[in-house]
């Protein structure tokens, strides 16, 4: 019985180990491939290889809304401020209990209108749409029924009258030159149905007058975390993944999305908490099974500023609804698993975010509860198990901040001695204290899970710039 | 045994991050050396480009060229020096600008010819540097546009269109319609807008320029360009886009359709209306057109088409019929139709035209 224990203990270890290995790997190619994109797309910048235009194709910029009436203003005017000729601000108010509607209205000082929708993609009733006039360009308000991200989306496609839409977040703001940046892979090649931007944190920007004036590492520990994570984990992965058209997540904070292909492939889906995940996997199984040419592409150049969770418990509720999202993406598109037919998507991506994103959590409890019991029975010894961990930890903590300067650099951001310290710092504490958090809340999203499945995720929300 | 070989990977891994890390700070703290040494060189180009603008003669400008000639055939040193002119431009007249390009000619066009052998990304850089030359310089460079065809070799989509903003800019039509075939030949995808928006950008006689491409052998799709092309020249181009209308091909006729939204031209009017009529796609384009050609059959037709069951041809219909001119009694009509979706639509745009 011991015999067959000590065997159980050892396979584990040395699966464990090796899937921790296979993920250092992942994460080193992923860091290799995002610092030489950066590197390369500045270079070609610098000595103009790019396209650039005066005007683009137009673009219908979609702002789904649900009780945001604190930074929805704040949202509209930055978008109003965007560095673009041709675009049209739709905004879905999700049936919100607090005043979005009436800030927006009083604000922008709309007119009621009575404009047919074409409902080419299934959503909640409209009860008013507002108009605004006298504006840089047209801005519409809708308001419908409770029904959902996914659902007030559907909505502002069935009424944006552009081929091109880009969603994003009513508590984001776009840079000037992101919905520039984020058309130009459109430009440069014919198949592409989808461009990912890169999303930060606002709470990193300095603010004045509701203008980007420099860049800090905020004080608070949660915050400025999140800032590391996203960098090693968003930036550098999906610049890797993007290399076979393989990324199976666009942000829904922002991404522009071909109307014909979307609205094809069947729109957003209203009954899964990951709606933006879901919407990419399922157009990389449409175009697949139909056999249309696509590419689905990331630019890290188009940056959009969201905030991110400030407390403990905001944190959670976000991460839970990502993992639950993650779930239910790829339970429902599970034929693509280890499926030839879908090329990398279901050879390597599906595998990874198997893998390493949705039983990343339970492998982690799993494996270092028995690298522990081992080290206690006397299979492994003590010495090199907490070597082992210091050196896991080190290891993603140098690149963590690697390609946080990588970054920095790249993107000609200026950041004084303090914020360097502090980045140092917080990287290794990401490491050591942010991923355990991270690993205990996925492995809990499921507790309550068909109860609260279909509620809009909510975070405490702070006027942009902290103003 | 098991536990030091994973030691060794783990440490392996370790170094090689650490690398990373120094390699990076490394290029970071250099890069800011590099900076500093292109600001100073940047001060000595413009101080030596200002000495030959003021004072040209013979013997400084052969030494001077011969330096020109080194720097050019760098992107770097390319860089250096455009950044001079840009700012030499601001201080010079437009003579004597004119006059200094004149005078490095040769040099550029050697410079030209070396940049053929290069990668992709610094061929792009110079004919980029090409394509935003002065105006007035542009006649005693315009054969560098067959040296420039070269470029498309092994080529991306970035020097591509570089090289076609700068062959337009140099108004040389031959090189131009030979790019355009390598284009086509090659399969190259370059989105149309990008296309059509160099060619309005052509330093020359435009209108020579339409007709001499519209006679050549064209896909659909370079088709398509050429129209839209057109639609944007105050010529007169109906003779040759009027058979195109009724040609069943989409790709064309949208554009054909469009064309003759800007250029009014009454002997498209029957077949705009056989096209509203069938109710296709291409209905969709008729509709928004016909706006621009009151009569009483189109009015009639429009109030058919408001009843389509395609949600754009019923706005497009709704909006030109508010162009075209409607009688009092046709617009109760109208606001009082059986058929809703008429209704709402035309509710819809009748009260956002009074709003505006």
């Amino acid at each position: 019985m011991l015999a067959v224990l000590e065997y159980i203990l050892k396979f584990v270890n040395i699966f464990f180990l090796l899937y921790l290995m296979v993920y250092a790997t992942y994460l080193l190619g992923s860091v290799l491939t995002g610092a030489w994109k950066l590197y390369y797309t500045n270079k070609m910048r610098r000595i103009k290889n790019e396209i650039r235009h005066t005007t683009y194709f137009p673009v219908s910029v979609l702002v789904p809304a649900y009780n945001e009436e604190v930074t929805i203003v704040d949202s509209i005017e930055s978008l109003l401020r965007l560095d673009y000729q041709n675009y049209e601000i739709v905004i879905v108010d999700d049936g919100s209990g607090d005043d979005t509607v009436k800030v927006l209205v009083e604000h922008f000082n709309m007119r009621t209108v009575h404009r047919p929708i074409r409902k080419k993609l299934k959503c909640q009733e409209e009860q008013r749409i507002y108009m605004a006039d006298n504006l840089k360009v047209p801005v519409t308000l809708i308001c419908k029924k409770n029904g959902g991200k996914g659902d007030a989306l559907n909505m502002g496609i069935n009424a944006s009258i552009y081929p091109y839409f880009l969603c994003i977040d009513a508590d984001s703001m776009l840079q000037e030159d992101s919905l520039e940046k984020i058309v130009q892979p459109v430009m440069e090649e014919e198949n592409v149905v989808a461009v990912g931007g890169l999303v930060r944190s606002s709470q990193s920007l300095k603010m004045k007058d509701g203008k980007r004036v420099g860049y800090q590492m905020p004080w608070n520990l949660i915050t400025s975390m999140q800032i590391m994570e996203y960098d090693r984990s968003f930036l550098a992965a999906r610049i890797l993944l993007d290399r076979f058209n393989g990324n199976m997540i666009i942000s829904g904070a922002f991404g522009l999305f071909k109307k014909d292909v979307v609205i094809a492939a069947g729109g957003y889906d209203r009954d899964t908490l990951g709606e933006d995940m879901e919407l990419v996997v399922r157009l990389h199984a449409f175009c697949r099974n139909n056999q249309i040419p696509y590419s689905i592409r990331y630019e890290p150049n188009a940056v959009c500023w969201s905030q991110v969770p400030e407390s403990l418990g905001d944190l959670r509720k976000q991460r839970r609804r990502w993992h639950l999202g993650l779930f239910q993406s790829l339970a429902r598109h599970r034929d693509m698993f280890f499926n030839p037919r879908y090329g990398w998507i279901g050879m390597v991506s599906y595998l990874y975010y198997l893998m390493y994103e949705l039983l990343s959590p339970f492998f982690q409890l799993v494996g270092w509860i028995t690298m522990f019991c081992s080290a206690a029975a006397g299979i492994l010894n003590w010495d090199f198990m907490i070597k082992f961990y210091l050196m896991y930890t080190l290891y993603n903590a140098v690149l963590t901040i690697t390609i946080f300067f990588q970054r920095i650099y790249t993107m000609h951001i200026k950041i004084g001695l303090i914020d360097i310290v502090k980045a140092v710092i917080i990287c290794i504490l990401e490491n050591i204290f942010f991923r355990l958090f991270l690993d205990f809340v996925r492995v809990t999203a499921f507790i309550g899970y068909r109860k609260r499945k279909m509620q809009w995720g909510r975070i405490k929300r702070v006027k942009q710039g902290g103003q | 045994m098991q536990q030091s070989v994973v030691s060794m990977i783990v440490f392996f891994y370790i170094f090689v991050s650490f690398a990373l890390l120094v390699y990076n700070l490394f290029y970071m703290f250099s890069t800011d050396t590099k900076q500093r040494i292109g600001k100073r060189r940047l001060k000595a180009e413009i101080r030596s480009q200002s000495q030959i603008i003021l004072h040209p003669d013979e013997k400084k400008m052969e030494k001077y060229n011969k330096t020109l000639l080194r720097r050019l055939s760098t992107a770097e040193g390319l860089l250096v020096f455009h950044n001079a002119f840009v700012q030499n431009r601001t201080i010079f007249s437009r003579q004597m600008i004119t006059s200094y390009l004149e005078k490095c000619r040769t040099v550029i066009f050697h410079a030209a010819e070396r940049y053929v052998r290069r990668p992709a990304m610094e061929r792009a850089l110079f004919a980029y540097y090409i394509s935003i030359m002065p105006e007035e310089a542009v006649p005693f460079f315009r054969r560098l546009g067959e040296i420039l065809l070269k470029y498309l070799d092994d080529s991306t989509i970035y020097l591509r269109e570089n090289v076609l903003k700068a062959l337009c800019h140099l108004g040389n039509a031959n090189a131009l319609e030979h790019a355009l075939m390598l284009f086509q030949e090659n399969g190259w995808y370059h989105n149309s807008k990008l296309i059509t928006d160099a060619l309005i950008d052509f330093q020359g006689d435009r209108r020579a320029l339409a007709e001499r491409l519209w006679m050549k052998k064209w896909d659909d799709r370079m088709r398509a360009v050429l129209i839209q092309f057109m639609a944007k020249l105050p010529d007169d181009f109906s003779d040759s886009v009027l058979p195109l209308l009724a040609s069943g091909n989409h790709e064309i006729c949208f554009d054909a359709i469009r064309y003759f939204s800007s250029h009014i031209d009454r002997r498209a009017v029957p077949v705009l209306q056989e096209i509203l009529k069938k109710d296709e796609e291409t209905a969709i384009a008729a509709a928004q057109v016909l706006g621009n050609y009151p009569d009483e059959e189109t009015k009639k037709l429009l109030m058919k088409a408001l009843k389509s069951g395609n949600w754009y041809i019923r706005y497009n219909a709704a909006v030109s019929l508010t162009k075209v001119g409607l009688s009092r009694s046709e617009e109760e009509a109208l606001l009082n139709s059986d058929d809703r979706f008429a209704r709402e639509m035309f509710t819809y745009i009748s009260e956002n035209r009074r709003s505006v």
